[in-house]
């Protein structure tokens, strides 16, 4: 067996493991209406006067509400491959992750876990636009 | 020697009679049952929709552009037209293919509606012909937005259900056309309506997609706005000019995504194709089933109007104002 056959047993055996344990997988278009409810989840955040007077972590939040509506824009315009496993997989853990979003998102005393939350969104909506270039 | 045939004159009017007494068989209609309202109510709903899914599309591009021209001006970034033209999401070959698309679709289905009606025969051909006219430029539209460049890449997508949608219409328009018998139509409706539940699925999940980049520029506009207003009354001396100016614009804006929520043409789309099966199944039906079907049309499409009307002026109003625009100094 090649080196490169190896590889690509181990990651099938592994998004398979990782597909059996997430939430059934969206469609491209259910990936960009997840995502548009989240930017608008986020926006009302970012509204809160609250945030607004806490310049660091409001400029933390809003960049990356712009990184996240860049890679929607980008989603519209994607070529993906809807019955690809890889993307399958990844909308899964995109599932989650905007799952764990919401549980913080109200919280302004838990900017770290909507920080983290929305950077596990943006780093698995990379793969699948680095995938569909 | 006696002359069996009729007088020359009546001849021609024979194959007529023939042809709307088949249309009426197919049709299956009694002269009590009058479809006139309900085909009215479906042509003028499917032509609001075509005028509202025309608007979103052409406001598209606008709402991008102006996104990014409001994201700037807020970050204090340089602006550029080019930079601007970048952000289009859709070309005028992209949207003149889904505009006809629906266009299309709307006047393949009056045909049909017209058939089940039994209408005067003329009328009847005049509308297959204006069907088989609409599928003919949508036929063009897909090769010219497939052989140059495109934005949304599920425009190549289109390539396959234009072709298998014009295909099954035209067959089913050629035999109303050529004044075939109603068995042949019904069987042809039957093997070939299929085809064009791909076109109707495409554009119904692409118009989505599409509302929902309208719905996140909208969104985004309110935090430019809330974080100029709270950034501004938090200054020593606020600027009283200035937050009235903010706060004017908070109103519009609220209006506005009022607006836009309730501008999804996705649910709108849904109920034209499920208006277009109820009026087939009609077509398709027994006679024995038809009152069932009749009844069914009837809900379909005034389930199709009520999705459509409030669609259609939320549509128009959100192109029409601004959306917001975030205040900046």
């Amino acid at each position: 067996m090649t080196r490169t056959s190896v590889t690509q047993t181990s990651k099938a055996q592994t998004l398979k493991t990782q597909t059996s344990t997430l939430p059934a997988p969206m469609t491209p278009t259910e990936l960009v209406t997840a995502i548009g409810i989240t930017l608008t989840q986020l926006d009302q955040t970012l509204m809160e006067p609250d945030l607004v007077n806490q310049p660091a972590q409001w400029q933390q939040i809003y960049a990356m509400r712009k990184h996240l509506d860049d890679q929607q824009r980008a989603l519209v315009a994607a070529a993906i491959q809807a019955d690809d496993p890889e993307f399958q997989a990844l909308t899964g853990k995109i599932q989650l992750a905007i799952k764990q979003l919401q549980k913080v998102i109200d919280d302004l005393k838990k900017i770290d876990s909507i920080v983290n939350a929305i950077a596990e969104v943006s780093a698995d909506l990379d793969e699948i636009l680095k995938a569909a270039a | 020697m006696t002359n069996a045939q009729p007088p020359r004159r009546y001849r021609r009017f024979v194959p007529l009679a023939l042809v709307a007494f088949g249309l009426a068989l197919l049709s299956g209609c009694s002269l009590d049952q009058d479809y006139t309202p309900v085909v009215t109510q479906f042509q003028q709903a499917s032509n609001a929709l075509a005028q509202s899914f025309q608007t979103l599309l052409t406001n598209a591009n606008t709402v991008e552009y102006e996104h990014y021209i409001d994201s700037q001006t807020f970050e204090h970034g340089r602006l550029s037209p080019a930079q601007i033209d970048s952000r289009a999401v859709i070309t005028s070959d992209e949207l003149k293919l889904r505009s006809d698309a629906v266009l299309a679709l709307a006047s393949y289905t009056t045909a049909l509606a017209t058939l089940a009606q039994g209408k005067e025969e003329a009328q009847i051909v005049a509308d297959a012909n204006a069907a088989s006219a609409s599928f003919s430029t949508l036929a063009t539209d897909g090769q010219t937005a497939a052989a140059s460049h495109h934005l949304i890449p599920s425009t190549a997508d289109y390539a396959g259900p234009i072709s298998a949608a014009a295909g099954a219409a035209g067959e089913i328009l050629g035999l109303i056309e050529r004044h075939r018998t109603h068995e042949e139509i019904r069987r042809s409706i039957e093997k070939n309506d299929p085809a064009l539940a791909a076109l109707f699925n495409l554009l119904g999940s692409e118009s989505k997609a599409i509302y929902e980049r309208q719905k996140s520029t909208q969104s985004a506009q309110g935090v430019m706005l809330f974080a100029d207003y709270n950034r501004e009354i938090a200054q020593p001396l606020p600027d009283k000019d200035y937050l009235l100016q903010l706060s004017n614009r908070i109103k519009q804006f609220r209006r506005n995504q009022a607006l836009v929520a309730n501008s999804d043409p996705a649910p709108a789309i849904a109920s034209f194709k499920k208006a277009h099966d109820a009026l087939v199944a009609l077509i398709l039906a027994p006679k024995t089933g038809r009152p069932q079907s009749l009844a069914e049309l009837v809900t379909s499409v005034r389930s199709f109007a009520a999705e459509v009307q409030p669609l259609s002026a939320n549509v128009q109003a959100t192109a029409t104002t601004a959306n917001g625009k975030a205040a900046t100094r």
